[in-house]
């Protein structure tokens, strides 16, 4: 892997108490990739995306974006710096517009700029330009996850950090989100994607981390990894022995 | 017999659409584990059927009538407990208290506070501790306890094992298997298949809300349930 990374983190430790929620994790996210994060419940993906995104200070270790430190960088300044992050529940402020929301993104990172023409692309962008006047809470799951989506793109990050927001959505929405993040791909922004709906992150990504305990147990092609027999084990349990 | 009969069944958490469609029948005395991925939709299925999260659509009969919009507590007088995902005890009470509380639901059967303690020794030394200081496998007997002291003819039980350590589990899952061995119904969510299938008869695997695969626990394959748990096609082939 030639490619400079745009977002590292190395031997990242995080502890809650008795807990080790992260022992050790490396890992690197190269410009312009698409690297999906799977793991059962407890494997430490969230956190990870924490500390990446740096609402969460890690123990140890060090986070780099686009070769610079900023494992003591506050999320907001991060954000400003190029990561975005799109959450799992989407909680819009209800009652502004889809506009203002997207808006706030824009304000918030990708500099002074063209902050209403970011807004609009990013609306555009995630098919939002015919509800762009209506107010948030109006919307249904699936705008509000495209809202998510644009408010964070607002930001016109160089990595895009997303958090299960393939949940809840039927088969032709979750298409139109892929849709959604192939372009976001072409256009060069880094993806690091937890998602528990796995056959439709698999789609989305080329490349395929699964995370267990704290720790990364598999890293590669996305067909190989939801193979591997440590990630099934993972997930279901090992297998009895008979 | 049929004791149990889900039709149709749909719930939602506001926009959230996290059961579709759920149809399957649950006979006397049988075991039916539910699994699937985080978010598949077991959890609130099983609220769903213990009166704890209102369907959207579709019908709950049990024992031959319908409970769909029966509130929970007179679910229990007829005979469904559900032992919730994290316990859910009463912390400032004691493992005694927690169990007579159970017990006020006035159902007749064999469950006494004694009976109890004859299933889970090691609750017996533990029955004036508050139920907030007790380790989380004594917390779990004590859950698991409290639900059969409403003399249940079905019991659900909500990942059982999470948070406990292995041989704590182990514990755990004999007192379940001496449940079965009794002849209770149950319904248990767990993540893990292993263990699911050595306990159950009958296994239904969710994904997304539906349920994508369902056969009897010695016929089904870990690369069937792979496949229908992740919605891959030859994911472990």
């Amino acid at each position: 892997m030639a490619a400079e990374p745009v977002l590292a983190a190395v031997g990242i430790r995080k502890r809650f108490g008795a807990l080790t929620v992260l022992d050790g994790v490396d890992f690197a996210v190269p410009v312009g990739g698409a690297v999906g994060i799977v793991g059962p419940n407890g494997a430490g993906k969230t956190t990870l995306l924490n500390v990446l995104a740096g609402s969460l200070r890690a123990d140890n270790g060090r986070v780099e974006l686009n070769g610079r430190d900023v494992t003591g960088t506050r999320a907001a300044k991060r954000c400003r710096l190029g990561i975005g992050r799109a959450f799992q529940i989407p909680r819009p402020f209800g009652d502004m517009t889809v506009f203002e929301n997207v808006l706030v993104g824009s304000s918030s990172g990708g500099g002074r700029r063209a902050v209403y023409p970011r807004a609009i692309e990013a609306l555009d962008l995630c098919g939002l330009g015919d509800v762009a006047n209506r107010r948030a809470e109006s919307l249904g799951l699936l705008r509000r996850k495209r809202l998510e989506l644009a408010r964070a793109l607002a930001t016109a990050p160089d990595i895009l950090l997303l958090d299960e927001i393939g949940g809840g959505l039927t088969d032709a929405e979750a298409d139109e989100l892929l849709e959604t993040i192939a372009v976001l791909k072409e256009r060069g922004i880094a993806i690091v994607w937890i998602e528990h709906i796995v056959h439709v992150l698999v789609r989305g990504v080329t490349r395929l981390v699964a995370m267990d305990q704290g720790a990364i147990i598999a890293d590669g092609a996305p067909d190989e990894v939801m193979r591997d027999a440590r990630v099934i084990d993972a997930y279901l349990g090992r297998q009895a022995t008979s | 017999m049929t004791l149990l009969s889900v039709e149709n069944l749909g719930a939602r958490h506001g926009l959230l659409q996290a059961v579709r469609e759920m149809s399957f029948e649950v006979s006397e005395g049988e075991t039916l584990a539910l699994v699937g991925a985080n978010g598949a939709g077991k959890t609130t299925l099983l609220r769903a059927i213990a009166g704890a999260h209102r369907p959207s659509e579709g019908r709950v009969v049990f024992d031959g009538q319908d409970i769909t919009a029966m509130p929970a507590y007179n679910r229990v007088r007829r005979g469904i407990a559900l032992v919730p995902e994290g316990r859910k005890l009463f912390g400032h009470m004691t493992v005694e208290e927690n169990l007579r509380v159970a017990g006020a639901a006035h159902r007749e059967g064999r469950w006494t506070v004694d009976e109890v303690f004859d299933t889970f020794p090691l609750l017996q030394p533990l029955r004036g501790r508050k139920a907030a200081l007790l380790s989380g496998g004594e917390q779990q007997a004590t859950a698991i306890g409290r639900a059969l002291m409403t003399n249940p003819k079905l019991l659900l039980l909500d990942e059982v094992s999470l948070g406990l350590a292995p041989n704590v589990v182990q514990t755990v899952y004999d007192s379940v298997a001496r449940l079965i061995e009794g002849g209770t119904t149950i319904v248990l969510v767990e993540q893990d298949l292993a263990r699911a299938l050595a306990v159950a008869s009958r296994v239904i695997c969710m994904l997304e809300g539906r349920l994508v695969l369902e056969g009897a626990a010695s016929s089904v394959t870990r690369e069937q349930v792979t496949e229908a748990y992740f919605g891959l096609r030859g994911a472990a082939a």
